[in-house]
């Protein structure tokens, strides 16, 4: 050794504190795993890592021909963080960028939006609204446009994504298949929610820098489970003509609102269902589920419920004569009129049940009852709930109407209640109520619960079935429902509603007119309603159409108003598509071979040929299978035509045809 | 090849495993930072790594090939030129982390922190005047001034403005090498109230004209955080906490961290808190247990080192790597303040990477001047190839 050994000495007391350091840094170490531990642990873990909800998709809702009523998909509202973006970018792409967005969203001109967002950087803003709603193809747009294809830090483009719920077929049947919102759950959407909406899954993020979250494991810790899809009882085809139809008869009567539903008979499957009011502007939408929630005094309709007491009991028969006098029956003082009394001067005379029920004599089914029943008026009321209509149909649907038929002992019970029951007054149903009565009679007397929903599925399979459900099976004797048909029958026959008699299809059914708020002075309104099934023999469909506040000078009564909708319905619905033209029996000329050729060239050469005197029904399918929109008045032959012949028309182009 | 390897087998071998180590932490710890700051390419600071600790290894072996004697010469010429760099950083320097300490090496575009090269230069050129010097004239507080104390005053003077911590570790580890190489203890103790003086005139004129330098708050700042253990104020140390208690005993697994994210110096400053998050209560204590051993083996060498030079370099030199690591980690677990010392051989970083290895380099030709034979009590004739030559 070499080295003066005070060096070593020295040397060796120099590092010892570095030991003892080393010893305070493992001490140390270990205080804060197992002392401190815990708490940073858990204080980590709740820093750094939160649970996410992973949504799960909503159900689709089909018709039962297979065609989707409601999906959801995702939209984007965009924002624009205008700060973010590099000063020397933003001044020299934004005039492009605002001229790219004028021309997207044109609420804005291209110097609108330039100064609007010009304005908001320099106020700082770092959240400046663009748009709402746009779908995943135009947000793709979008992000091309200057600045914003910068990318997602530099470009200062925010995006954010919402479920909309879509439906593609339009607005039809809108307010049964109705919408599920947070504090608002209506028709079929709302109904079976727990099925369409699934159960949203969970998983973990875990914090990273920068505020962002990644996955902390390649699995979510709750799987989402989607939603079921619905398969409605709805035919879209049907639901076409009903919707159509119905919106026919409230534009020409100027009516208030209107339902008119059709059900299958033996499965009570509701195949169309339309509700319409009326807008201040005098157009009609989907406004509430009148079918379903509307319950008002049915008038005539419920003659039939009076007329199945009266035979069933055996009080009379079909042939049994009523006297209708002269169309005018006083009951302590009050007054039953029929509609043809005209001052005292009128009625029906003596005729048979038949008859009276036929031309809906208010005075002869009034009779029939009280004369029958006014010692026991409790008999027929019993007889009313042994039917079982007494009752709601406990309707998935929320906001059902709750039948009311008063029984003596009531405090509304009166000596005229029995009477005025008799012809469907002082008692309230709902249109499906009584369609449901009608289709009974139409299903041999077997009462079935309407379904709108056929079943439940999951990726096309079958998750749960939804069952016919029976009411009553047998409503009334086999004797008497024949009875009953027989007299539904004679009504189109030769009862109040042959005007609607159709070589196409038989029909069996009651006309109603009731009038509404009669117990004030000078009221003209009305609810003209039809209901029954076609066809007469062998029913498939039953069919109701409510038509409520017709324009009193346009028409009010029942057979005027509302039975041409049930026709109408059963021509289209009874004729099987493709339906069959029978052109002799149409009013307009049959399709020259030239129109047709210039029809199928319009596609081509795109300038419309002239189109008047053709026939209507032929002209208007065949511009649609051309992808032509067509905005139509009246029936008929075409009379007036607009783009006029020759014009040049592209297929997004609107064609207004006058028809008569 | 082994054959071109010389001097201390051990400190070879501590030194490479820790460097290959390193590549882990610095991995992992990075992503963080090239997804905040840089492409998002994580392996390109993987590969800026391996070419620094590549290039620490060429320097290292480089140092270690040389005849250590010569480092006094070398030392002499550098000394200047250090301090010239110094001045330069001062000046000129390339801000990181808000500090001026680094300069940008032209062409290569590298960033060179000039204290670490200094610090280097300083500890041997204090040992060789400690080992040339007679006693007599080191006794004398006038005579040894010049030559010994202005160097030191200077190197710590520069470096104090931008980085405290720096300059007080080069100044205590200048005066362990002193009291070491015989240096009378009441001239140290003198030293040691004229650096604390000149301290304190610092921060008297950093306050009185607070535009020159910005560091002497960040001290205060630092200083009251570790005091108060306030959690929102010393967010850096709760989190290296946090990482070390998440690491329990073996660790989440290389690169699985997740504090890392949050660590603003985690491939450097804080990379001992993502090793002991990542390789748990075993790795933490390894890496403990590799420092000491290093710093064992300097006392090996030093112990076995035929001249007062040889011994003084040896211990100087490695005084700087030790203290530097032990300050780290104490920083780490939170025994002492924030410094932003990194962790020898393991945090990423060029320069302090290169001086480290050069630093190791110079040790290892310390001990390549070991006779061979000195382990061997029964060798009666000892040739010493390098003493008194």
């Amino acid at each position: 050794m070499n080295v003066d050994k005070s060096i070593l000495n020295r040397s060796y007391l120099a590092m010892l504190p570095f030991f003892l350091m080393a010893l305070l840094i493992l001490f140390k170490l270990f205080m804060i795993q197992y002392v401190e531990g815990p708490e940073l642990r858990a204080e980590a873990e709740n820093e750094v890592v939160r649970e996410i909800n992973i949504k799960a998709d909503r159900g689709n809702i089909y018709s039962s021909d297979g065609k989707l009523l409601a999906t959801s998909m995702p939209v984007y509202d965009l924002y624009m963080d205008p700060v973010t973006v590099d000063e020397e970018d933003f001044f020299t792409e934004l005039p492009g960028l605002s001229k790219a967005l004028a021309r997207k969203f044109p609420e804005r001109s291209t110097a609108q939006w330039e100064n609007y967002i010009r304005s908001k950087r320099k106020e700082g803003s770092r959240y400046v609204k663009l748009a709402q709603d746009i779908s995943y193809t135009e947000l793709q747009n979008v992000r091309q446009f200057p600045i914003f294809n910068l990318g997602r830090f530099k470009g200062g483009l925010i995006y954010e994504q919402k479920n909309y719920r879509k439906m593609p077929l339009g607005k039809i049947a809108e307010r049964t298949i109705g919408y599920d919102r947070l504090n608002a759950q209506t028709g079929i959407e709302g109904a079976f929610s727990s099925f369409l909406s699934g159960t949203d899954g969970l998983r973990l993020k875990q914090k990273v820098s920068n505020g962002n979250w990644k996955p902390l494991s390649d699995h979510y810790e709750i799987e989402p489970r989607d939603g079921l899809d619905v398969i409605t009882t709805i035919n879209t085809r049907m639901q076409d003509v009903v919707h159509h139809e119905l919106l026919r008869a409230l534009e020409r009567f100027e009516a208030d609102h209107g339902c008119a539903v059709v059900m299958e008979v033996e499965t009570g499957a509701i195949r169309a269902i339309a509700n319409l009011g009326r807008t201040e502007q005098g157009t009609y939408f989907e406004k509430r589920n009148y079918a379903v929630w509307e319950d008002t005094e049915p008038g005539s309709t419920f003659k039939l419920a009076s007329v199945m007491i009266a035979l069933e009991d055996g009080v009379a028969d079909t042939n049994t004569l009523v006297d209708t006098e002269n169309g005018i029956f006083s009951i302590y003082e009050k007054k039953v009129k029929d509609s043809n009394y005209r001052n005292g001067k009128g009625g029906y005379g003596k005729v048979s049940v038949k008859r009276a029920f036929e031309v809906s004599s208010n005075v002869g089914i009034v009779k029939l009852i009280y004369n029958n029943y006014q010692k026991n008026p409790n008999k027929f009321i019993d007889r009313l709930y042994n039917i079982g209509i007494h009752k709601k149909l406990d309707l998935p649907i929320k906001g059902e109407g709750t039948p009311e038929i008063p029984k003596p002992g009531d405090p509304y019970w009166s000596g005229i209640s029995l009477p005025w029951i008799a012809f469907g007054y002082q008692v309230s149903f709902t249109p499906l109520q009584i369609l449901s009565l009608y289709n009974a009679i139409a299903n041999d007397g077997k009462m079935v619960k309407p379904r709108f929903v056929e079943e439940i599925r999951q990726h096309g399979r079958t998750v749960e079935d939804n069952p016919v459900k029976v009411i009553n099976p047998a409503i009334c004797s086999k004797e008497t429902l024949a009875k009953l048909q027989d007299l539904l029958k004679g009504v189109v026959e030769q009862g109040t509603a042959t005007n609607i008699q159709s070589d196409l299809v038989s029909m069996a059914g009651k006309t109603g007119t009731c009038q509404l708020n009669y117990w004030k002075q000078n009221t003209y309104d009305y609810q003209a309603s039809f209901a029954g099934y076609f066809p007469a023999d062998n029913p498939k469909y039953s069919c109701i159409v409510v038509i409520n506040k017709p324009n009193y000078h346009q028409g009010y009564y029942g057979s005027t108003v509302a039975a041409p909708v049930f026709k109408a319905i059963a021509e289209n619905i009874y004729l099987d598509t493709p339906r069959e033209w029978q052109p002799e029996k149409q009013n307009g000329n049959p399709l020259s071979l030239s129109a047709k050729k210039q029809l199928t060239d319009l596609s081509a050469v795109k300038a419309i040929p002239d189109l008047t005197g053709m026939d209507g029904s032929e002209v208007v399918p065949a511009l649609e299978n051309l992808g032509y929109k067509l905005k139509i008045e009246g029936v008929g032959k075409v009379q007036w035509q607009y783009p006029p012949a020759g014009s040049k028309v592209s297929t997004n182009r609107v064609i207004e045809l006058k028809m008569g | 090849m082994l054959t071109y390897i010389k001097g201390d087998k051990t400190l070879w071998v501590i030194a490479i495993i820790l460097a290959l180590f390193s590549m882990m932490p610095v991995y992992s710890a990075s992503s963080n930072i090239a997804f905040m700051y840089g492409s998002g390419n994580t392996f390109s600071m993987l590969a800026k790594h391996a070419v620094h600790l590549s290039l620490g290894l060429i320097l290292m072996y480089a140092a270690h090939n040389m005849n250590y004697r010569h480092f006094g010469a070398i030392s002499v010429i550098l000394m200047p030129v250090a301090l010239l760099l110094l001045v330069y950083t001062l000046f000129q320097g390339h801000t990181v982390s808000n500090a001026t300490r680094w300069i940008r090496i032209p062409f290569l575009g590298w960033t060179f922190q000039t204290s670490a090269f200094a610090s280097v230069v300083l500890m041997i050129y204090i040992s060789r005047y400690l080992a040339k010097t007679p006693s007599e004239k080191i006794r004398s507080f006038k005579q040894s001034f010049a030559a010994l104390l202005l160097p030191i005053f200077a190197v710590c003077g520069l470096i104090l403005p931008s980085n405290f911590s720096t300059a007080a570790l080069i100044f205590a580890i200048s005066m362990l090498v002193l009291f070491i190489g015989g240096y009378p203890i009441k001239n140290l103790l003198y030293i040691a109230g004229g650096g604390i003086a000149a301290l304190g005139l610092f921060i008297v004129l950093t306050l009185a004209f607070p535009n020159m330098s910005n560091r002497v708050s960040t001290w205060k700042a630092r200083i009251e955080n570790y005091n108060s253990g306030d959690k929102a104020d010393n967010y850096q140390v709760h989190k290296a906490k946090m990482a070390i208690a998440e690491g329990q005993i073996i660790g989440k697994g290389p690169g699985k961290s997740v504090q890392k994210n949050f660590l603003p110096q985690s491939n450097s400053d804080f990379i001992y808190a993502v090793i002991v998050e990542e390789f748990g209560l075993i790795g933490g204590v390894l890496v403990i247990f590799f420092y000491v051993l290093f710093m064992i083996r300097i006392l090996i060498i030093a112990t076995k080192s035929p001249t007062k030079f040889g011994t003084l370099v040896a211990i100087g030199t490695g005084l700087g790597i030790i203290v530097q690591a032990f300050v780290n980690l104490g920083v780490a677990v939170n025994l002492l303040p924030v410094t932003g010392q990194t962790l020898p051989l393991i945090s990423a970083g060029g320069s302090s990477i290169w001086m480290t290895c050069v630093a190791i380099g110079i040790i290892l030709s310390v001990s390549r001047g070991i006779p061979e034979e000195s382990d061997e009590e029964a060798n009666v004739e000892p040739v010493n190839t390098f003493a008194h030559a």
